[in-house]
């Protein structure tokens, strides 16, 4: 059995969830942490995986300007986005309408979300410079300028920008209900079309994982990029919920309720973490180890149909969290 | 190869016979023999085939166009609803996707990159007005503000060029019709302007397929060399001329910028978010 090794809280492995994080610093939201971004932006309780071969892109294949929006707008933003994920570079004027939502949003002092800057993960572009035709961009591989014109132009030549447009207040009973709705979603509904068949989100992707590891047919690279994220968004899962079991206000038997079923999910994401956490440990990056081996295939066949059973029983318990969120709130109620 | 090369013709003919203008007009990418007399052994896997395409071999991709060709009609049909609208989606998609090739990381990838590659053509002809769509942005070449570059909508470059490099049929149909004749006059002028961020001999080879319209493998002869270096030096030029374009409308728009008062420059503090690759 593993055990969790996670005690660092400032930094995640998903990089939008990351920028998104970053931008949060400029606004009127300022000092978020990464937890609170992680949890209610439900990212913490996402995972898609590629049922073929566990492929490296599968942490990607989502409708980015629908998911970061709803992510967004749950707390409290309201954004604009240009581009997506169509594997085809920007036109001119494609490119012009995300230059100019970046240094709208620049010049009111907040940066802007982007893709594949330096590398194919998302990024921040924190300052722009008309003389030069440069952004100032940072992502996990680099800081440092890019060229107007390579916007969307990178390794996978497809542009893809977000910017805050605007922020309204959000109490946090409103977004923890909106959070849990979309991890329930999450977990219930395939968001996918029928060209992206072979992913599956939710619970879903845990059978994916199980039939590529069935099958012996796991990309080691693939595997070893998708293990480590989505071990990174369960020990969130479990750290957020954690740390709304202690901090939840509120005295109603209601608040008491949901800081009760706060713990227990915890719990459970504790346990999804674990197993993810042995599994990240057996099929490290970059070179992920040796998965279709019937020693390493058959321990983590067995790992991931405990990961399953106690997300199962985690979803369960989000959705109990949920009714309560949806009954009238009591008069007691501070927050 | 011959095997390879039947079947891509095979999956061109199965067009009908009033798209016969465009299925000529991509036989720029078909059959020629590569120079090195081939040798492809069968059946080929996909990823190898993908790989081959890359270099520009037309037989790799018409192979791979065989495989694939069922599947993105039923996709293209599911979404337009249409049949010949769907054979259009299929035709320029797959043009994009032979000019694309080299941006597929994963090779293995090429079915859900190839279907990605349709739903969007798909989606553009959907939103551009279905089949007739397309004729309408090239008018607004007419009376653009600046004598190099046209108005905005021309922006894509590729389905210029595709337009351009439309087959002798089609052109003589154009004869016939002078605003189409006026039209592809301007678009070539636009072109040309362009052209000047290539070298001479990728220029020679750019003007002899897509003004003069030869096939490759009459260039090759033209030019003394081998059918692939043609196909490898059109794609170059038109990465170059995608590229020129570009820059020319960035430098219109920070200009723009300048004139209406905008901040030229802006820095804030750095984001919080680290980067921690190590190569």
């Amino acid at each position: 059995m593993g055990k969790r090794t996670r005690d660092d809280f400032t930094w995640s492995k998903n990089t939008d969830t990351s920028a998104i994080h970053s931008m949060i610093q400029y606004t009127d939201k300022a000092g978020m942490s990464v937890v609170d971004v992680m949890g209610y932006t439900a990212h913490a309780f996402r995972i898609i995986i590629d049922r073929e071969a566990v492929e490296v892109g599968s942490y990607s294949a989502f409708d980015w300007p629908l998911h970061h929006a709803e992510q967004l707008q749950n707390l409290g933003f309201a954004v604009q986005t240009a581009g997506k994920p169509n594997h085809i570079p920007p036109t001119s004027e494609e490119l012009e309408e995300a230059l100019g939502y970046i240094q709208t949003s620049l010049d009111k002092g907040v940066p802007a979300l982007s893709w594949d800057l330096f590398i194919p993960e998302w990024g921040v572009i924190y300052g722009y410079d008309d003389e030069n035709k440069v952004l100032r961009c940072r992502d996990v591989r680099k800081d440092g300028d890019l060229p107007y014109e390579k916007l969307g132009r990178g390794e996978v030549t497809e542009m893809y920008v977000l910017t805050i447009t605007g922020s309204y207040p959000v109490d946090k009973r409103s977004m923890l209900k909106g959070a849990l709705k979309l991890a329930v979603k999450h977990a219930y509904r395939q968001s996918f079309e029928s060209e992206h068949a072979s992913h599956r989100n939710g619970l879903a992707a845990y059978d994916a994982w199980i039939e590529a590891f069935t099958k012996r047919t796991v990309d080691p690279f693939g595997n070893g990029v998708n293990t480590g994220k989505v071990w990174d968004t369960r020990e969130f899962a479990a750290q957020f919920l954690l740390e709304l079991s202690q901090n939840w206000e509120g005295s109603s038997p209601q608040d008491d309720r949901l800081r009760t079923l706060a713990l227990e999910a915890s719990e459970q994401y504790a346990a999804v973490a674990e197993r993810l956490g042995e599994m990240r440990d057996m099929f490290p990056f970059p070179h992920g180890g040796e998965p279709n081996s019937d020693a390493q295939a058959g321990r983590a066949l067995t790992l991931l149909g405990e990961a399953k059973a106690a997300e199962t029983s985690g979803i369960t318990l989000l959705e109990r969290m949920l009714e309560i969120l949806e009954q009238p709130p009591a008069s007691e109620v501070i927050e | 190869m011959q095997a390879a090369n039947n079947g891509m013709q095979e999956a061109y003919i199965k067009l009908s016979a009033d798209n016969r203008a465009k299925e000529t007009s991509i036989s720029g990418f078909r059959g020629e023999p590569a120079p090195d007399g081939g040798g492809c052994p069968e059946p080929a896997s996909e990823k190898e085939l993908v790989e081959k395409a890359r270099t520009g071999d037309p037989d790799a991709f018409g192979e791979l166009v065989r495989r694939h060709r069922a599947k993105a009609f039923g996709i293209a049909r599911s979404l337009t609803k249409d049949h010949h609208l769907a054979e259009d989606v299929v035709q320029d998609a797959l043009v994009r996707a032979f000019l694309h090739l080299g941006t597929l990381i994963d090779t293995a990838r090429f079915s859900p990159w190839l279907a990605k590659i349709i739903r969007n053509e798909a989606y553009m002809k959907i939103r551009r007005g279905g089949p007739h769509g397309k004729e309408r942005p090239f008018t607004c070449l007419e009376g653009a503000a600046s004598p190099n570059i046209g108005a905005d909508d021309w922006h894509d470059i590729d389905r210029v060029l595709f337009r351009l490099s439309r087959s002798a049929l089609e052109s003589a149909r154009q004869a016939h019709d002078p605003s189409a004749a006026l039209l592809r006059k301007e678009l070539i002028n636009g072109i040309r302007s362009l052209l000047h961020c290539l070298s001479p001999r990728e220029k020679r080879i750019f003007e002899a397929y897509f003004f003069e319209q030869l096939p490759p493998k009459d260039i090759a002869i033209l030019l003394n060399t081998a059918v692939a270096n043609v196909y490898n030096s059109i794609s170059r030029a038109r990465g170059k001329m995608q590229q020129e374009l570009i820059r020319a409308h960035i430098s219109m728009y920070v200009k723009h910028r300048k004139k209406m008062g905008k901040p030229a420059k802006k820095l804030l503090a750095p984001p919080l978010f680290k980067p921690v690759w190590k190569d």
